[in-house]
């Protein structure tokens, strides 16, 4: 059977669009996919192995380059510090604002709003509160889609949860249908991105299709099972959809707070968590960088016209954005929403768990440098797009991807490798003796970045349950000091081992993060 | 009231000033950042304002409360590592550095520093009054203190510190006491030492004119190639002629710095490490079975120092516990600390003075035998008793 494609934008048509990796293309194409995918693993060990040699051989030239790259390490943590205290002044004014009486002045009651909700094994108090906060959100429900989205493979239990929740939230939404992701369809890997193109495709057929639906009058709204709404979610969302540029071309991008979970967290888990938010906050304030990351939203006819989400790769959030972005000739945008919505911060029952966990979290997370390859061959296909953009873009995912790896490794273990490395000659050199002296200096200069991300920590708690010591505010304020380690450990080492993975054609599948709460 | 505009993000503008002031500023700290590091440093001292070029020095000391000393100037600009200090910005030149502390013998030593380099040295001070255990034949059975058989300790040991508590007692009546093991063990180790030095001594004497003793008990890490050589850490302890040596024997590449000089010419090398260096030198050059090997730039290392014996006859020598870098020498007068470091002179501190003594050192611990009397030498100044 022939797939019918005309909705489809024309480039989306093409059988290249949706590539995976590199073995789903043929000829020099796959070859050239091939290398691209190879790049940013190979460059992050040039650039550590590099190192190493260099402090063996090159002393000196290793010592000039650890200290100009500490500097550049301190400029960049005060200009990220920056970003981030900024957008957490927006983010906190968003919350004073009244989105409701500011939308007034539009004309959105032709508009509806649909929450695809992927699950797979979560229990069933996670999913609930979910929809429990969707129901108490200020909006009119009768305008609200709910699709919750399971899988066949999660059994039995999944259907039970979606029954469950269809008979207790059934009749407070406009619509609310249960889609079950079929298993095992060739071609597709098994996770989220898979089942929420089944589901969203699922809505169309039995929800907007029948009843008239315009696409364009939809804003679908993808969030992770643990995503807990504030109540003015969908205002702002209609605000923003009302005041962009380009409304149908736009994905908005909301503020992921880790904290539903935070106060039963234990300290790693938070600072990973509280990072994770901290790094999207940044980004909020240079849209250009950004792409979609986990919960956001954007209009159903865009998504339509690329045909949903990526159903054979990992990170479908993010490579939803860069889909559309070459469906659209380049035009298509990431508007920041600065409001925020909470989700779980990885914590395990156990710490040894926990640490598991966040990595193997954080390599699917990482491995969104699979997107790298999509890009950069896409751009070189897609040539609707200004050459200084796709060089703009290509340079900073490339060096995203890198300094993901290699900043914490060269500043926190490298740093000092020309001491332990270097010839006779450069140890008898004041520049011997300096250097870890000025690294360890600079280091603690940097490290007034922590301050700004503690203080804003315990601004963004959720109240303190009375179970909980005071005393705790202390441990919160000091844990930050655990971000050398955290870095190296979640951050740097399962970007690598993601790199590597890809580098070495050894594809990662999706991995579930395991949700509980106490 | 609640506000009712949005917060734009930040301007493009802004972000860009930033950026740029970023740049500026790190394509400003980065060349001063490296010029201070290497040693370049600002000069407003004068009415001309300039650049000077800095050296540092890298002391090792392991006494604590140590007050240091560069030049008869408290040294102030200084980074204190665990048992080191590095001192910066010193003008090239030579520097005279003094370790001092309270009951502690002084370190002295005069050294070139030159610019961008650091030069290293490692200081020790021993106890002005030696530290001393008595190891007593007999223990008290209820408390374990040692029983001395006599008076009064107070005039025999008068010179000393003794670290354990005695009780004196004027019979020789041992119904309340307990045989201290450690007694035992330890004249057994100078009865075997005494017996092997007797078996070593004959051919010794029969060869040459060699008047020196050596002791056999070293602790195991250490190999007795001879009776007048003991091998350890890639340093090789030995006799020659009426000298002893220590000689490195590891790669030139990684040399000890004491083994290595700043060559330029023969009277600058004098003045700046000493005319017996400069000497040594001369006499490595000519000689068949030592060598020099020029490492990069001007240094030059040597493979094997003298180690200064007060021109006493050499009774037995060892390395210093756990040190290559100081060696202890039972001379005709006492037990001494030489440093292996000669640049300038080698700084040498009496530990434990006596002329009828022996010594030996078994585990890192040392032990003498002063008259009747078993001892545990210490050398770091010990809590009282």
């Amino acid at each position: 059977m022939v797939e019918d494609t005309s909705h489809l934008l024309p480039y989306a048509r093409r059988k290249d669009f949706k590539v995976g990796r590199a073995p789903e293309l043929s000829g020099r194409d796959r070859v050239f996919y091939r290398f691209l995918e190879i790049i940013p693993g190979f460059a992050s060990w040039t650039t550590i192995i590099g190192v190493l040699l260099l402090s063996n051989y090159a002393p000196f030239v290793a010592a000039y380059f650890i200290i100009g790259f500490a500097i550049y390490w301190v400029l960049k943590t005060a200009f990220l510090s920056y970003h981030l205290r900024y957008n957490w002044k927006r983010l906190r004014h968003h919350l004073t604002l009244n989105w409701q009486q500011m939308i007034e002045r539009f004309e959105y009651g032709h508009l509806y709003q649909m929450v695809i909700l992927p699950f797979y094994e979560e229990p069933e108090e996670i999913v609930n509160a979910t929809i429990e906060s969707l129901q108490a959100i200020r909006y009119d429900k009768k305008s609200i889609i709910v699709v919750l989205a399971c899988e066949e493979r999660a059994g039995e239990h999944a259907q039970k949860v979606a029954q469950a929740m269809q008979e207790k939230w059934g009749d407070t939404f406009g619509s609310f249908l249960v889609t079950t992701h079929p298993k095992d369809v060739p071609g597709e890997m098994a996770g989220k991105g898979s089942n929420a193109a089944y589901a969203a495709e699922q809505a169309r057929t039995k929800i907007l299709d029948p009843h008239g639906i315009l696409y364009n009058h939809v804003l679908v709204s993808i969030f992770d099972i643990d995503t807990v709404l504030y109540v003015d979610y969908f205002n702002c969302l209609i605000w923003h959809f009302m005041t962009c540029a380009r409304p149908l071309k736009t994905s908005f991008q909301p503020v992921p707070i880790f904290n539903n979970n935070i106060w039963e967290a234990g300290a790693i888990a938070r600072v990973v968590a509280m990072s994770s938010t901290f790094w999207e906050m940044v980004q909020q304030e240079r849209p250009e960088r950004m792409a979609t990351f986990s919960s956001h939203s954007l209009s159903f006819q865009a998504l339509y016209e690329v045909g949903y989400w990526q159903t054979n790769m990992v990170n479908e959030d993010s490579r939803i954005f860069w889909n559309l972005l070459m469906a659209n000739g380049g035009e298509y945008d990431v508007v920041p929403l600065s409001y925020p919505v909470s989700m779980d911060a990885n914590a395990a029952p156990t710490l040894w768990k926990t640490i598991k966990n966040i990595y193997r979290q954080h390599r699917r997370w990482t491995y969104g440098v699979e997107n790298f390859a999509y890009i950069i061959y896409h751009f070189s296909k897609c040539t609707k797009i200004p050459l200084r953009r796709r060089l703009m873009i290509g340079f900073q995912q490339a060096e995203g991807y890198w300094s993901l790896v290699t900043n914490p490794i060269m500043l926190f273990i490298l740093g000092w490798a020309p001491i332990f490395l270097g010839t006779q000659e450069f140890h008898q050199t004041v520049l011997s003796y300096n250097l870890p002296i000025m690294v360890r200096d600079l280091l603690i200069l940097a490290m007034f970045g922590l301050v700004v991300s503690s203080v804003i920590s315990l601004t963004m708690l959720p109240p303190r349950p009375k179970e909980k010591n005071r005393l705790l505010y202390v441990v919160l304020a000091v844990q930050w000091i655990l971000v050398p380690v955290t870095m190296i450990v979640f951050s740097a080492l399962p970007g690598l081992d993601a790199q590597t993975r890809l580098m070495l054609g050894k594809y990662m599948g999706f991995w579930v993060t395991p949700k509980s709460r106490k | 009231m609640t506000p009712s505009s949005d917060m734009k993000p930040l301007s493009q503008r802004k972000r860009q000033l930033i950026f740029i002031m970023s740049v500026l500023l790190f394509a400003t700290a980065v060349p001063v950042s490296v010029f201070y590091a290497i040693g370049y440093r600002f000069d407003f001292s004068g009415d001309i304002k300039s650049i000077k070029t800095v050296g540092g020095m890298y002391v090792r000391s392991d006494t604590p409360n140590t007050e240091m000393r560069i030049d008869e100037k408290p040294v102030d600009d200084m980074r204190v590592f665990q048992k080191a200090s590095y001192i910066q910005n010193l003008e090239a030149g030579i520097h005279h550095i003094y370790i001092q502390g309270a009951q502690v013998q002084t370190w002295v030593k005069k050294l070139p520093v030159y610019a961008y380099l650091v030069t290293e040295v490692s200081s020790f001070n021993m106890p002005t009054v030696p530290q001393i255990r008595l190891i007593t034949e007999w223990n008290d059975k209820q408390t374990g203190n040692g029983i001395v058989f006599d008076t009064a300790t107070s005039t025999q040991f008068a010179f000393a510190s003794t670290t354990n508590l005695l009780l004196l007692s004027t019979t020789t009546a041992t119904t309340t006491f307990v045989r201290n093991a450690e007694y035992v063990y330890i004249k057994s180790l100078f009865a075997s030492s005494t017996e092997l030095k007797a078996e070593l001594a004959a051919p010794t004497q029969k060869n040459s004119k060699k008047q020196f003793s050596f002791d056999v008990a070293t602790s195991s890490a250490k190999k007795v190639l001879a009776t007048s050589t003991k091998s350890w850490r890639n340093f090789k302890l030995f006799e020659r002629g009426s000298g002893v040596y220590i000689a490195w024997e590891g790669s030139f590449e990684h040399s000890p710095y004491y083994y290595c000089v700043e060559y330029k010419t023969p009277l600058q090398t004098s003045a700046e490490y000493g005319q017996h260096v400069y000497d040594a030198l001369v006499a490595q050059t000519a000689s068949s079975t030592t060598s020099l090997e020029d490492m990069e730039g001007n240094r030059i290392c040597r493979t094997e120092i003298h180690i200064d014996n007060l021109q006493q006859k050499v009774l037995w020598f060892d390395y210093f516990p756990n040190s290559t870098d100081h060696i202890l020498m039972h001379l005709q007068d006492g037990l001494y600390v030489v440093e292996v470091d000669d640049r300038s002179w080698q700084n040498t501190q009496p530990l434990y003075l006596g002329k009828n003594i022996e010594v030996l050192q078994d585990g890192g611990r040392i032990f003498v035998h002063d008259g009747k009397y078993f001892l545990e030498v210490f050398t770091e100044l010990q809590a009282p008793s």
